[in-house]
């Protein structure tokens, strides 16, 4: 059954001056989505969110929010929540007041008012704080607090701009895990912007890809990772082997240059591309196995559970991530077969 | 930073603040020393200490009413250019409009030109629109006075205001007004205070331009002081810039009080 739309924009352009940052944009939020707007800065995705926020307003194109056109309408009557990267907590109000603040300006009666604030509190563990100032709190608190302070209201759609890129490497896992639960509990449709893919894979329940103001491509994150439709995508999203090649004549095969002839997963167009062969996907070969590939140990990196294996195939260089049970007793410079399985390789244009 | 743990380096920082704070304070403190004098002239130590010249000052019509007239004009001004120079700071310091900066330099130049000069043109300016001298002329010339003060330390408050906290406010549904009242004013407070003394205390004491806005029977109080030093030297003056170094020095204080309460808080 098809859901309702939370956001949609519709041939979405953004210029400012000569500079284009959004270029017809077409994107749709269902309700109760978690949607991730992922790509390199200056890729759109800051901009986009700011559109639908109502910061900023399209050049062409329109922006709806729960069916209704708010092209034109300021922020404040959107029904949008947005937790920004640096929290922009109120210093001078109390963390019950920060949550208090959008109940108040919608004129929710005051009893009513506690309630729900010190619901939302309950459900971020922040009850005990809730007489404390933003400065007082640690960063993932004050995360909460804002976090808190949007959801109280309901909003149609949720905004995050980059939330976690301000906090340390262990909070920053714990507040995604934390977000993700909040969100869902809520059923909040929910929009991130990141350029961290990790954060995007781990989180998303969609992704958006963008570069260069337009969407290269956008499914569920598995989708993405396994099934990458442009190099951009293949090698922002997750590490990634693009072999150069010719077509080798057959369909779902290719010729690596200089080097063996290769099955795919899909069919091949133009005359000339790219393979794209994920490092973990790549294994020794042991005994006779289609897509044979003869290369050299150039270099290891051990990482513990897993080690890099670079080689060079014919001048070409890959990495290979083996388990390092693999990778034991392997030296530099000895030659070697690499095997992978042709559903894992694509062909890109 | 080394000079802070040795005992000469801090002996001779406090020297140095004494000495600093002495050569700041001395023309007051002569004055107030001299208000205290029982002798019918201007000397310094005081030879004796009476309240008669602080009781002779406030019977003096001349210098109470002036002094009235100068707290309601010095508070008019101030309140006339925070409502006017809080827009225009926050408009300098947030949008970078074609023009900008020539208007800036314009609100900024009463703080470059010599106050007489303003004092002359202002007052040749009132002669033509027809308000003449009086209360309207010196309200104006105030105004123009105190409104690049007020601009500038708002300039500096609104650059330290972080714009993604009005964002954060209209994303909960905050219209413009709530996001002014609720939020922008409450976080430049301090610097609406610094910027309201500043008018104020400039206000108060001006005689450079005052001089030519009054008109004979109604003198601020700077104003009256200096008619007063030509022909009579008794310390009743001396009494009455006693007082007024008394009350200056108690707003600032309490404002400062204030302020630092509304950090803390």
């Amino acid at each position: 059954m098809p859901q309702p739309s939370a956001v949609t924009l519709r041939e979405v352009s953004k210029t400012y001056g000569e500079v284009t940052a959004l270029e017809k944009l077409y994107l749709d939020v269902q309700c109760g989505e978690l949607v991730c707007l992922l790509g390199p800065s200056g890729c759109g995705k800051t901009t986009t969110l700011r559109l639908i926020a109502g910061f900023a307003s399209p050049t062409h194109g329109r922006v709806f929010i729960e069916s209704t056109d708010v092209t034109a309408k300021p922020p404040h009557v959107r029904n949008i929540g947005i937790v920004f990267q640096h929290h922009a907590l109120f210093p001078h109000l109390s963390v019950f007041e920060n949550v208090e603040f959008g109940l108040r300006n919608i004129g929710v009666p005051k009893p009513e008012r506690r309630e729900r604030v010190n619901e939302m509190l309950a459900r971020v563990r922040l009850v005990g704080l809730a007489g404390r100032y933003p400065r007082e709190l640690s960063g993932g608190q004050q995360q909460r607090v804002a976090l808190a302070r949007a959801l109280v209201l309901k909003p149609a759609v949720l905004l995050l701009d980059e939330p976690f890129s301000n906090l340390d490497a262990q909070l920053r896992i714990h507040m995604r895990e934390e977000v993700r639960s909040l969100v869902h509990q809520l059923n909040a449709t929910t929009v991130l912007v990141t350029h961290d893919q990790e954060e995007a894979l781990a989180l998303a329940d969609r992704i958006v890809v963008m570069n260069k103001g337009r969407i290269e491509q956008m499914g569920a994150p598995s989708d993405i990772y396994d099934a990458p439709q442009s190099r951009f995508v293949a090698e922002f999203i997750g590490r990634c082997n693009l072999l150069p090649c010719k077509l080798a004549g057959h369909a779902r095969a290719v010729m690596v240059e200089g080097g063996p002839m290769l099955s795919i997963a899909n069919d091949p167009t133009g005359d000339h591309g790219v393979v794209a062969v994920r490092p973990e996907h790549l294994t020794l070969a042991d005994g006779p196995s289609p897509n044979r590939l003869a290369v050299e140990v150039v270099q290891f990196t051990y990482l513990g559970s897993r080690t890099y294996l670079h080689v060079v195939m014919n001048n070409l260089k890959m990495v290979a991530d083996l388990p390092s049970a693999d990778a034991k007793g392997l030296r530099i410079g000895q030659p070697l077969h690499l095997t992978v399985d042709p559903r894992l390789v694509r062909f890109l244009p | 930073m080394q000079w802070q743990n040795s005992r000469l380096g801090l002996v001779a920082w406090g020297l140095f603040q004494v000495i600093a704070y002495l050569v700041l304070a001395l023309p007051s403190l002569v004055i107030i020393g001299a208000s205290f004098n029982p002798g019918s002239t201007f000397s310094f130590p005081p030879q004796g200490l009476t309240l008669a010249w602080y009781i002779r000052a406030m019977e003096t019509p001349a210098f109470t009413d002036s002094f009235f007239l100068s707290v309601e004009l010095a508070s008019i001004a101030t309140a006339l250019s925070l409502l006017v120079g809080t827009p225009a700071a926050y408009a300098l310091e947030r949008y970078r409009l074609p023009g900008l900066q020539s208007v800036q330099s314009l609100l900024l130049s009463p703080i470059v030109i010599p106050a007489i000069v303003l004092g002359i043109g202002l007052l040749m300016f009132c002669n033509l629109i027809g308000i003449g001298q009086g209360l309207a002329a010196l309200l104006l010339g105030h105004f123009v006075l105190t409104l690049p003060y007020v601009v500038r330390t708002l300039i500096s408050s609104f650059s330290l205001f972080d714009v993604v906290l009005e964002e954060a406010a209209q994303s909960l549904r905050a219209s413009r007004p709530v996001v002014w009242f609720r939020v922008i004013l409450p976080n430049i407070f301090p610097g609406l205070l610094s910027a309201a003394i500043f008018a104020f205390v400039t206000s108060f004491g001006n005689v450079a331009l005052s001089i030519f806005l009054v008109s004979g029977s109604a003198a601020t109080l700077p104003v009256q002081m200096f008619a007063a030093v030509e022909h009579s030297s008794d310390p009743t003056l001396a009494a009455v810039a006693s007082f007024v170094v008394f009350v200056t020095g108690v707003i600032v204080l309490c404002i400062d009080r204030l302020a630092s309460l509304q950090r803390l808080v």
